[in-house]
């Protein structure tokens, strides 16, 4: 069986955690090297949701279960239906692209998870524009996201998984103009000065906790579903149905953390 | 299938990932919390030994797969074989005892092997340096014995619940750094660890990691599991997700298992809930 690695890898200022306020860029420290030492040993900085992640109600529900406390069976060698909605930059998916591919789908079984395929995360393009490729992909509008999830818990199903890199509105009406828009150096990343101070501004008034219009889908999508974005390499993927594997890295109390995702060819 | 969860959590205050001088401890701080920003998100330091982990031969040899390009059949749903192995605190595993225990185990060509001396089923929520200083760990024979039985059994995964394979560290370093009072050695990034470092040159390397690295040249290996009491000795399947740390021979993982209840892996179809 072919075997496909779904994750973006981790390496300094990779563009899924490096673009909005709150994001702490992937950096690596040498603490021994192979030069020097013979060996190599190393120290990490994140931000707990960098690239790939896996995404649960505590991210806005301080009562729901954290990572740790998750039932990982649910997780593990899952049948997952592929559905095909081509997006380009800054594309919307909308209650009628749902309706049309996903609601009919012949291989889409009571139970299995879903696997919305854009484009957007084909093998190496998150390489290609840098920052551009958090900033401009596909997303769910608030409407596509709400009939997503009719959809989905009327068939007994709540794991979602996408190539777009975020789920929400992308920061429309806040983040994005006073944000992430602005040059890299001109936003330079947690934990600088800067970014502490917009994030004591960025409070549920402005748009912050999902609040419309910044990230309202985020939030729809969180409350019933454990969501995966920022999958790559999906174009690689050539059957209508794959066995998928996520697992999280078991950060303890966490309301979200980056994750692991392998998806297995099963023929249909 | 009922999956069980053999990583050890990531807790600020653990003694995961602090000991030894090249480490730093996993450390948090909010970026944005519900309260005042209406969601949940967080920064992290960390190093790798701060977790249940995946190590291979790229740790010393740059031409060598990363444990993100290592092919992802070797760590999803591998057939592997459960070797009770018991040993108490502070225990130097013999060769006598890993042959013995493999024999015992009768593990199939190519199975991953899953060594289980107890140690990781102590309270891994207890943060004293303990779980690290008094590990059991496998002696210089052991690992030799090792070494041969992943080469003659094609055993190319091979994970076990002790932190490092030979206690913290190598006699060196645990002479020089790891028996002193923690205050007297803070870790990194302090000046002493980073004076120390620059002090822990090639030979005193070679002493220290030498076992370890002739073990990487058959095997990857996988340390800090917890739980294994939840594992039945025998047959069992494996996944080893390791995060995904581009050009990195070390790296977290989350491991999970599952018994071998039939000849064939089962999977979740028209799996209901989630």
């Amino acid at each position: 069986m072919t075997i496909h690695n779904l994750t973006l890898p981790l390496y300094p200022y990779m563009p899924v955690g490096n673009v909005w306020a709150w994001d702490a860029p992937f950096r690596r420290e040498a603490t021994m090297t192979r030069e020097r030492h013979g060996v190599e040993q190393y120290a990490f900085s994140f931000h707990s949701e960098a690239g790939t992640r896996l995404m649960i109600a505590a991210c806005y529900d301080d009562d729901a279960p954290r990572i740790d406390e998750l039932d990982y069976t649910e997780y593990v060698n899952r049948r997952t239906v592929v559905v095909d909605i081509p997006k380009g930059p800054d594309g919307e998916l909308t209650p009628e692209d749902f309706d049309a591919h996903l609601l009919n789908h012949p291989h889409f079984r009571d139970g299995d998870g879903v696997l919305v395929r854009t484009g957007w995360g084909r093998a190496g393009r998150f390489r290609e524009l840098g920052d551009d490729y958090a900033r401009r992909t596909p997303h769910f509008s608030v409407a596509g996201a709400e009939r997503l999830v009719e959809i989905m818990l009327e068939r007994g199903t709540t794991l979602l998984l996408t190539d777009c890199a975020y789920v929400g509105n992308l920061g429309v009406g806040f983040m994005y103009p006073e944000w992430a828009q602005r040059e890299p150096w001109d936003r330079p990343p947690f934990p600088s000065d800067q970014a502490r101070a917009y994030m004591r501004h960025y409070t549920p008034a402005r748009g912050a906790g999902g609040g419309a219009p910044d990230w309202a889908a985020s939030v729809v999508l969180h409350k019933d579903l454990s969501i995966i974005p920022a999958l790559t390499n999906v174009d690689l993927i050539s059957t209508p149905h794959v066995n998928v594997t996520v697992l999280p890295l078991v950060l303890a109390g966490a309301e979200g953390a980056t994750c692991t995702v392998f998806a297995e060819e099963v023929a249909a | 299938m009922s999956v069980v969860n053999l990583t050890r959590p990531i807790r600020e205050g653990s003694a995961a990932g602090r000991v030894l001088p090249w480490e730093t401890p996993y450390r948090t701080e909010p970026i944005a919390t519900l309260e005042h920003n209406g969601a949940n998100l967080f920064f992290i330091e960390m190093s790798p030994a701060a977790s249940t982990r995946l190590v291979g031969r790229r740790i010393a040899d740059a031409g060598a797969p990363s444990t993100r390009d290592v092919d992802p059949a070797l760590l999803l749903n591998r057939p592997a074989t459960v070797v009770p192995l018991p040993a108490q605190a502070g225990e130097s595993i013999t060769a006598a005892a890993v042959r013995s225990a493999l024999a015992a185990a009768e593990p199939r060509r190519g199975d991953a092997l899953v060594l289980v001396t107890g140690w990781g089923d102590r309270d891994h929520e207890d943060f004293s340096d303990s779980y690290v200083l008094d590990a059991p760990g496998f002696d210089a024979e052991a690992v030799t014995a090792l070494t041969e039985a992943a080469r003659d059994g094609g055993h190319t995964l091979i994970l076990t619940d002790v932190p490092y394979l030979a206690g913290p560290g190598g006699e060196t370093v645990r002479r020089e750094w790891v028996t002193a009072e923690p205050w007297h050695r803070p870790s990194w990034p302090s000046p002493n660890a980073k004076a120390y470092l620059e002090h822990y040159g090639p030979a005193k390397v070679s002493a220290d990691w030498g076992p370890l690295l002739a073990l990487l040249d058959e095997t990857w290996l996988v340390f800090g599991l917890v739980g294994c009491a939840q594992m039945a000795a025998g047959h069992a399947f494996v996944t080893v997700a390791p995060l995904q740390v581009d050009d990195a021979g070390e790296a977290p993982c989350t491991v999970v298992a599952w018994a071998d209840g039939s000849s064939e892996r089962s999977t979740q179809s028209a799996h209901q809930g989630g």
